[in-house]
C-alpha cells in the first residue's frame, strides 16, 4: 500500500472499528423499557399505598363510600402488579414495549449473558431474600434502629445484589447500571451523615421507594441519552463516509 | 498485509462493523443507521452471505416479517483479522512519523 491510499486505509479501518465500538454502546444502553417498566412499578405501589391510608383515614371516619372507593382501587393496582410482575405476561408486556419504543430505528440484541453455573444465580436470589426477610424481621422484633436507618441498612445487601446482577448481566449491559447501586450508597452515606432527606409520618415507605425507584429510574434515564448519544455518533460516522465518497465520486466525474 | 476485500468495500465493511458490535440487528436497524436504500443492503448482505459471513434469519411477527442478520463464526473472525491490519497500519504509520 502507497502512502496516501494507506492513510486513506487505515482511516476507514478506524472509522469503522468506531462504528461496531459505538453501536455496541448503543444496543447495551436501550434503557427505555426499564425506565417505563420502573415508572410504572412505581405508580402501581402509589396506587396502592396512597388508598391504603387514605382508606383508613376514610374508615375511621365513617365515610363509607371513599373507604369503598380506595378499597377497589388497591384491588385494581394489585391484580396489576400482579399483572406486570409475571414474567408470562410481564416479560411478553417488555418486549412488545420495547419493540414498539424502537420501532423507527430496528431492533438489535446483544448476546444472551455467559452461562453462569446454576447455583451461583440461586445463591445470590437466595441471599438477597433472607436479607430482606431478615431485616423485616429482626424489624418487628425491635432489634433496628429507628425507620429513618432503614436505607442504609437496606444498602447492605441492596448495593451488593445491585452490582452482583450487573455482573451476571454482562455482556448485555455496559457500566452505567452501576451507577444505581453508586447512587444508592450514596444516599445511605448522606442519611447516616445527618442529612434531612427522610420522609417521615405518613410519607415514611418512601424512605425505601424513592431511592430503590428513583434512581433506578435516573440511571435508565442516563442509559438511555447515552444510547442515543452513542447512535448520533454512529450515524454521524457513516454520514461522514457518505459525504467523502459523495466528494470523491464529483472528483472522479470532473 | 492483504485485506479481504470482500469486507473491505466500505459499506460492507460498514455492515459487518455494525453486526460487529451486536449479536443481531434486524432491517431497519441496518437500513436506519446506516443510511442504505433497501435494495442497496440487500445486494450487499447477499455477497456477504454468499461469502459465509453472515446469517439471515426470518421472523414473522404477526403478519409482518421481520429479517434478523448476524455474523457468522467466519465472518466474525474475518472482521477480527480486519481490526489486526488496522494494529498494523497504526504501528506502520506511528513508525513513519517518528522517521520524519
Amino acid at each position: 500500500m502507497s502512502g496516501p491510499s494507506e492513510k486513506s486505509e487505515r482511516e476507514q479501518l478506524e472509522e469503522a472499528q468506531q462504528l461496531q465500538q459505538w453501536v455496541r454502546h448503543y444496543a447495551q444502553n436501550r434503557s427505555l423499557p426499564v425506565m417505563v417498566a420502573l415508572a410504572e412499578f412505581v405508580l402501581l405501589f402509589l396506587a396502592i399505598g396512597v388508598p391504603s391510608y387514605w382508606g383508613g383515614v376514610a374508615y375511621r371516619a365513617g365515610n363509607i363510600p371513599v373507604f369503598v372507593v380506595c378499597v377497589v382501587v388497591v384491588i385494581v393496582a394489585m391484580a396489576a402488579t400482579i399483572f406486570v410482575s409475571v414474567p408470562r405476561w410481564g416479560g411478553r408486556r417488555l418486549q412488545q414495549m420495547s419493540e414498539a419504543l424502537y420501532a423507527r430505528e430496528g431492533s438489535v440484541t446483544i448476546s444472551a449473558p455467559q452461562a453462569h453455573r446454576p447455583w451461583v444465580v440461586a445463591a445470590i436470589a437466595v441471599a438477597f431474600v433472607s436479607c430482606v426477610l431478615g431485616t423485616v424481621v429482626l424489624g418487628l422484633l425491635g432489634y433496628l434502629p429507628s425507620s429513618r436507618y432503614m436505607q442504609p441498612i437496606s444498602a447492605l445487601y441492596v448495593v451488593p445484589f445491585l452490582v452482583a446482577l450487573n455482573f451476571l448481566m454482562r455482556p448485555m449491559t455496559g457500566y452505567i447500571p452501576l451507577l444505581w447501586p453508586l447512587l444508592y450508597s450514596l444516599h445511605a452515606a448522606l442519611i447516616v451523615a445527618g442529612a434531612p432527606i427522610v420522609f417521615v409520618g405518613p410519607w415514611e415507605s418512601l424512605n425505601m421507594l424513592v431511592p430503590i425507584a428513583g434512581y433506578g429510574v435516573l440511571t435508565s434515564l442516563v442509559g438511555h441519552i447515552y444510547s442515543r448519544w452513542a447512535l448520533h455518533n454512529a450515524r454521524a460516522i457513516v454520514s461522514r463516509q457518505l459525504d467523502r465518497a459523495d466528494l470523491v465520486q464529483d472528483g472522479d466525474q470532473a | 498485509m492483504e485485506l479481504d476485500r470482500i469486507i473491505h468495500e466500505p459499506v460492507r465493511l460498514r455492515i459487518m462493523a455494525t453486526l460487529g458490535g451486536v449479536a443481531t440487528a434486524d432491517f431497519t436497524f441496518l437500513v436506519s443507521t446506516l443510511g442504505l436504500s433497501k435494495g442497496n443492503l440487500s445486494s450487499h448482505v447477499d455477497k456477504l452471505e454468499a461469502a459465509d459471513y453472515v446469517k439471515v434469519v426470518k421472523r414473522f411477527n404477526g403478519k409482518i416479517t421481520n429479517t434478523q442478520y448476524a455474523l457468522t463464526p467466519k465472518g466474525r473472525k474475518a472482521l477480527e483479522k480486519h481490526w489486526v491490519t488496522l494494529d498494523h497500519l497504526r504501528a506502520v504509520s506511528k513508525r513513519q512519523r517518528k522517521i520524519e
